[in-house]
């Protein structure tokens, strides 16, 4: 752990992390893929790629399309499995310097507590993050988490098991009201919400004439869903009190802090990796900067004051200054 | 960009700068590629690009306009800056790896970008095996002879419509040399293939069992070009594996006709 990436350390709930800059689900493998270009023990934690009860072959392809700004997926979870994970990947993360917040996907309760009691017992995983958001596959979604109650549940089950590691749980935007799900996630046990997965889309291949995707449905990311999760983290940190992490087109300095000003705890780089593997130093020089030049000690002083919607219905807050 | 030179059927041979390469000792294989992007640019991931050769400071590849990025790049000029990863992926095997021959590079339309890398190097071999390049295309528009400039070995073209070359797809042309050959010789010999998928499983269809082996270069879209974003998978007999890492160059009895094979991971 070099002391330059040692920065800005933040908490949530048990575990503690030496910088608010997390590499995200999906975007970073199991964490040594990256390893040439991006060390993975200069982030704060590696979101792993999710890992579900059993292996998962995934979706036929394609399995990606490019939008204006935008990157759409249709991945469908391809994982090890968690038995393969534990057995196979933690161990050269965690030897690398890495900490892993292990991301989990399952279709019922019951799976959730068996991978919860999986994870339990390894000191080597300080945080969890549970991932309700997926739009790519059958059960276990986003559609299956889009109701309070079920993340509720969802919640309540993996934390009760995991007392001592922190429990992240990542919402899906393609509800109605997401705060309602944060409110959920607050009210089971969650150390931390996670805002945004992708926003569910899809596209036409015109020479074939038919969906592009074999599910139709596919996940929206990069630069242009970033002002969505913008919105979405603004509205979620106004309503719980737990840290709230960011995820969703970071494409540049500007935006983790606009993410900070919005009110998270910490942000997950994802898409814009896959190009830009200078992202991650990018990021670090920029806020360091931004938040030296202000004279202050830590991005989060650069939330700004969350005031509830007046009566004409427009937000109010107080500029730094 | 060193050179941008609009072939004749209206794809782009691009020269780009990279200060590792070196045309005695390339330090990448036929069938390994790097993805592209205009710098800057108005997308968000790099395309991946067969490389056509390497030389001492640059390498080349051949860029079919199909979409705004590719659009973006054959746009570029002398001067103008790429955004470019060093070469990716498992190539075809190594020449000394080929046998004695007769080798066959089937390229199909674009795909014939690495099978021009490969015969300049086998080319340069003091024992190379005899080899030949079967080009084919729909139209001969599609068969831009002039991205074969300098390739020493013979060059056989087919046309699906008949207008230059062969009259029938390249996997027919195939077959048919290796029937003048004869069952004994076409047993011996090796068959490299880069193309559209359909026309690769074709020729895997029609000469896998009486060639010694067949390999092809698959595409798909990619993101990430490591392993790690799981969007370029192909199906093998070990699972579905990320093409831009396990491949792109397969023998192709792992990846066609894999029926009743499992699903896993």
């Amino acid at each position: 752990m070099s002391e330059s990436t040692r920065e800005f350390p933040i908490r949530i709930g048990p575990a503690s992390f030496q910088n608010p800059y997390f590499a995200a689900s999906g975007c970073f493998g199991y964490g040594l893929e990256y390893a040439e270009s991006i060390p993975p023990q200069e982030l704060g934690a590696v979101v792993t790629k999710t890992v579900t009860p059993l292996p998962r072959a995934g979706n036929p392809v394609p399995r990606l399309q490019e939008t204006p700004a935008g990157l759409l997926n249709s991945i469908g979870l391809q994982n090890v499995g968690i038995e393969a994970y534990l057995r196979d990947k933690l161990e050269p993360l965690v030897a690398a310097g890495g900490v892993p917040f292990v991301s989990i996907s399952a279709a019922t309760l019951d799976e959730y507590v068996r991978m919860a009691e999986m994870l339990a017992p390894y000191d080597s995983i300080p945080a969890v993050e549970v991932n309700l958001g997926c739009p790519n596959v059958d059960a276990g979604g986003d559609r299956d988490a889009a109701e309070a109650r079920a993340v509720e549940q969802f919640t309540r089950t993996v934390k009760e098991r995991l007392p001592d590691k922190a429990v992240a749980i990542k919402l899906t935007p393609n509800v109605t009201d997401i705060v309602l799900l944060a409110r959920a996630a607050e009210q089971g046990g969650a150390d931390a919400v996670v805002a945004i997965n992708t926003l569910a889309a899809m596209d036409i291949d015109l020479v074939r004439g038919r969906p592009t995707f074999e599910r139709v449905r596919a996940g929206l990311s990069g630069p242009a869903i970033f002002p969505v999760a913008l919105l979405k983290v603004w509205e979620i940190a106004a309503a719980v009190r737990i840290p709230v992490v960011a995820v969703g087109g970071i494409a540049q300095a500007e935006d983790v802090l606009k993410f900070f000003m919005a009110g998270a705890t910490a942000v997950q780089l994802g898409t814009v990796l896959f190009s830009n593997p200078e992202l991650l130093r990018q990021v670090r020089a920029g806020v360091r900067e931004f938040v030296q030049a202000r004279g202050l000690q830590h991005p989060h002083e650069l939330c700004l004051d969350h005031v509830p919607e007046s009566a004409e219905g427009r937000a109010q807050w107080t500029p730094i200054g | 960009m060193i050179e941008n030179r609009r072939l004749s059927g209206g794809s782009h041979l691009l020269r780009v700068r990279d200060e590792h390469a070196r045309r005695d000792t390339p330090q990448s294989q036929p069938g390994q590629f790097a993805q592209l992007l205009a710098h800057p640019s108005q997308h968000l991931v790099r395309r991946p690009m067969s490389i056509h050769d390497e030389g001492d400071g640059w390498r080349s590849f051949m860029v079919k306009p199909v979409g705004p990025a590719t659009r973006e790049l054959v746009a570029l000029r002398a001067g103008d800056s790429v955004d470019m990863t060093p070469p990716l992926g498992k190539g075809f095997p190594a020449p000394g790896e080929l046998g004695e021959g007769p080798v066959f590079l089937v390229g199909g339309g674009f795909g014939v970008a690495p099978m021009h890398f490969m015969a300049r190097i086998l080319d340069g071999l003091p024992q190379a095996p005899e080899y030949r390049i079967l080009y084919g295309g729909r139209t001969r528009n599609d068969v831009e002879l002039d991205v074969l400039a300098g390739v020493n070995g013979e060059v056989l073209t087919s046309t699906d419509d008949g207008s230059l070359g062969f009259h029938g797809t390249c996997v027919d042309l195939c077959a048919t040399q290796l029937d003048a050959l004869g069952a004994a010789r076409a047993a011996r010999a090796v068959v490299l293939t880069c193309g559209p998928h359909a026309m690769m499983h074709a020729l895997h269809g029609a000469v896998a069992r009486r060639v010694h082996a067949l390999y092809a270069s698959l595409e798909e879209v990619m993101a990430c070009g490591v392993g790690v974003c799981m969007g370029c998978v192909a199906k093998t007999r070990d699972g579905w594996v990320p093409i831009c890492t396990h491949g792109p160059v397969f023998r192709s009895d792992t990846v066609f006709d894999l029926e009743g094979t499992a699903d896993h991971v």
